[in-house]
């Protein structure tokens, strides 16, 4: 399994979908945070008011998942795991991978985390280093903003949390697709149809509610994230846990063709 | 190994277009009205108009820059004021007015541009993921010249 997931990890069509994926998200987080700035009222206005008041205010002012983030995210987190669970099999080459004396579930559950981790460290990176170009030179600030106000923990989670979502559900379709374009297809739709239709309980919008609420309401850090994890619990926790297990029962149903 | 070279490759191709997007997008306009004490955030460092509106009487108007702790701009007079004000770094500044009639305070954006800590942060980082991109694949030309 662990050498599995190092064959994916440095798959060449895999990187490229994960250049391509980071160098976007990475231009649109810059964009993002060069068109934004928002404004903050302090009460009362005294120094060390403003210095906390100011760190929340750069800490909501970080990207989220806006609708051309969320398309990033969805094309390249459908191609990852399209590329990684169809593409071999319509190729031939899964004939000799999953005739290893390992379990399927095994293989595809490294196929699965590998592509994860590729689509969350196209986030991740982007994200923060889009922040030090941005508000690099405010050291303190952005410091306190990460650390002290505990956005670092929380924009982790935030993101780990949309990438779970994406990942779990474009596995599915593509593990039940019969081959590359229609798990490709498949997954765009159903990944990009709770945006047209305004769905507030699944992802986007419920995490972006979940992470304004999660930041206004409480002081403590852990009661921050608690709250952030509580609120996207049914539809980025449960949900792609239950898809994950269905990719993993349908890799041991279905023959590999 | 393979990883490594990726995520360097797709920071300096990040750092290239962040140098060549930020000049472009900066040089929309910026403007901002405050009525009373407010706080905001910009994205980069910035020279602005600062141009006040008083209903007369004396009032007072202040900018504090957290970031260093100081105050940058400061005036207690009871004439309109007209002034440019540089900010010089991107982030939360407070605009403080003091006055018991309103005051319309308006902000205008004069020029905004990356300073200069930002820019060595962009030319460090992108530098760094170079160099260390050349020493991997030079390395590993090197192991394979052996074997």
């Amino acid at each position: 399994m662990k050498t599995q997931l190092n064959w994916e990890l440095n798959d060449h069509l895999n990187l490229l979908v994960f250049i391509f994926g980071s160098v976007l998200t990475g231009i649109t987080f810059h964009i993002h945070l060069l068109e934004g700035g928002i404004n903050f009222s302090v009460n009362p206005p005294t120094t060390s008011q403003i210095f906390l008041e100011s760190m929340k205010a750069l800490g909501l002012s970080f990207p989220r998942l806006a609708e051309d983030i969320y398309t990033i995210l969805v094309i390249t987190g459908v191609l990852l795991s399209s590329l990684t669970l169809r593409y071999d099999k319509d190729t031939r080459l899964a004939m000799s991978i999953y005739s290893l004396p390992v379990k399927n579930y095994k293989l595809v559950l490294a196929k699965f985390i590998a592509s994860f981790i590729l689509l969350f460290l196209s986030v991740i990176i982007p994200f923060f280093l889009t922040l030090f170009y941005t508000y690099g030179d405010a050291p303190n600030l952005l410091k306190g903003a990460l650390f002290g106000e505990g956005f670092f923990i929380s924009y982790f989670i935030f993101w780990l949390l949309a990438c779970v979502y994406v990942i779990s559900l474009s596995s599915l379709i593509a593990e039940l697709s019969p081959n590359l374009f229609a798990s490709l297809l498949g997954g765009i739709t159903l990944l990009y149809l709770p945006k047209i239709l305004n769905t507030t309980y699944l992802p986007p919008a419920v995490l972006n509610s979940a992470f304004l609420t999660s930041q206004t309401a409480f002081d403590s850090v852990a009661q921050k994230v608690l709250m952030l994890v509580d609120k996207a619990f049914v539809s980025c926790i449960l949900i792609p846990l239950v898809l994950l297990g269905m990719t993993l029962l349908i890799s041991e149903w279905r023959d590999v063709v | 190994m393979r990883l490594l070279k990726a995520i360097l490759i797709s920071i300096l191709i990040i750092t290239v277009f962040s140098l060549a997007t930020q000049e472009k997008i900066l040089q929309k306009p910026y403007s901002q009205v405050i009525l009373t004490g407010r706080g905001f955030v910009v994205p980069s460092a910035r020279v602005i108009l600062l141009n006040t509106n008083p209903k007369g009487g004396e009032y007072m108007i202040a900018i504090f820059d957290p970031e260093a702790n100081k105050t940058i701009f400061s005036r207690r007079t009871d004439r309109p004021i007209n002034e440019e004000v540089t900010l010089p770094h991107s982030g939360p500044y407070y605009v403080l007015i003091d006055s018991e009639l309103p005051v319309v305070c308006a902000l205008k954006g004069v020029a905004s541009y990356p300073s200069k800590e930002i820019l060595n942060v962009e030319y460090g980082m992108g530098g760094v993921s170079a160099l260390l991109l050349a020493g991997i694949i030079l390395l590993e030309g090197k192991r394979n010249d052996k074997s």
